[in-house]
């Protein structure tokens, strides 16, 4: 974990209740260190923290973010055309707390939108 | 009356393709450099690869058809298709197989998974606790949505029959550090117009005798 610089593109972005965005999906267009998101990887930008922080998303491709605005109305909307952006980041590469977000495998095992 | 569309799975033929060898039908692989096509090479994860013949074919009574492919998984993995490939290109890529002159691709199909699972509880089987079948349709090149194909496409692709190997990739759904340990998966090949579908099984180690 450290600070690396993220050169990508936003594709989508996490909303809070209020609407106000709270996150960034953005799809990574160059590796800019051994250390940092590899190439055509997807990241999860959480801007809450002083320092906004980095993770890997499992997800691939715009459908995954319109599939997330699907199964959580209101909490995520596509980037038409994508933001091309280069920032610094806490690079945490698998993840960190309890964090969750939608996932192509829940299409169909649960019927409940919130028990993701 | 529309024929049923055949598909024939079979082993794959084309080693080399994301450095797998020989009759390596699953896989667990940890993060490693990036390949072509290969779309979590930066993640931990397994790959489910198999082989699949479409044999010379009137189509009739078919006007268009998308192709469905399920894979039986568990709950907490999440499973993308690759492009079909029918050769092996530069060092561990894939070349694509092409109908309508694009790349086939794949997306999301939570109805095609759903299909699977009443085909397969349909010959009284269940499935494990933990898994789940997920569904794909054939789709654009940006994977967004379905692409169904024409009867004269589809006959124009395929022409006397058509060997292709198929690759896909499952990894954490919330992407974890910890590798995969492979394990055997269902499949199950279908489309969205003739009623067809076969199901088969890919086990971690080839049985001797298979090939």
């Amino acid at each position: 974990m450290g600070r690396e610089t993220i050169d990508g593109a936003t594709v989508g972005l996490r909303l809070a209740a209020g609407g106000a965005p709270e996150g960034k999906v953005i799809h990574v267009r160059a590796r800019r260190s051994p250390s940092g998101p590899e190439q055509n990887a997807f990241v999860f930008l959480d801007l809450a923290a002083d320092l906004p922080r980095a993770r890997y998303l499992a997800w691939v491709n715009l459908f995954d973010v319109e599939h997330a605005a699907r199964r959580q109305a209101g909490r995520w909307r596509l980037c038409e055309p994508a933001q091309a952006e280069t920032l610094e980041a806490e690079w945490r590469p698998f993840g960190w707390g309890d964090a969750a977000f939608p996932s192509v495998a829940d299409a169909h095992v649960a019927e409940d939108a919130d028990a993701i | 009356m529309t024929e049923p569309f055949h598909i024939h799975p079979r082993l794959p033929a084309i080693d080399g393709i994301f450095h797998l060898g020989p009759n390596v039908l699953i896989a667990g692989h940890a993060a490693h450099e990036r390949i072509a096509e290969h779309l979590h090479d930066h993640l931990p994860h397994m790959h489910i690869r198999y082989g699949f013949e479409i044999p010379v074919q009137s189509f009739s009574g078919l006007d268009a058809a998308a192709l469905e492919v399920a894979m039986l998984v568990k709950a907490e993995h999440r499973v993308d298709c690759n492009p079909v490939f029918v050769a092996r290109g530069p060092g561990a890529e894939g070349v694509c197989w092409k109908i309508a002159g694009q790349d086939v691709h794949w997306v999301h199909d939570a109805e095609v998974g759903a299909k699977a699972t009443r085909g397969w509880e349909r010959a009284g089987r269940k499935i494990p606790e933990g898994y789940r079948f997920s569904g794909f349709r054939t789709s654009d090149l940006e994977e967004r949505q379905v692409r169904r194909y024409s009867r004269a496409e589809l006959q124009a692709a395929i022409g006397q029959g058509v060997r292709c190997d198929q690759h896909f990739q499952a990894t954490w759904g919330e992407p974890r550090p910890e590798p995969i340990d492979p394990y055997e998966v269902v499949i199950c090949l279908s489309d969205d117009a003739s009623g067809f579908e076969t199901f088969f099984r890919l086990p971690t180690t080839v049985a001797l005798g298979a090939c």
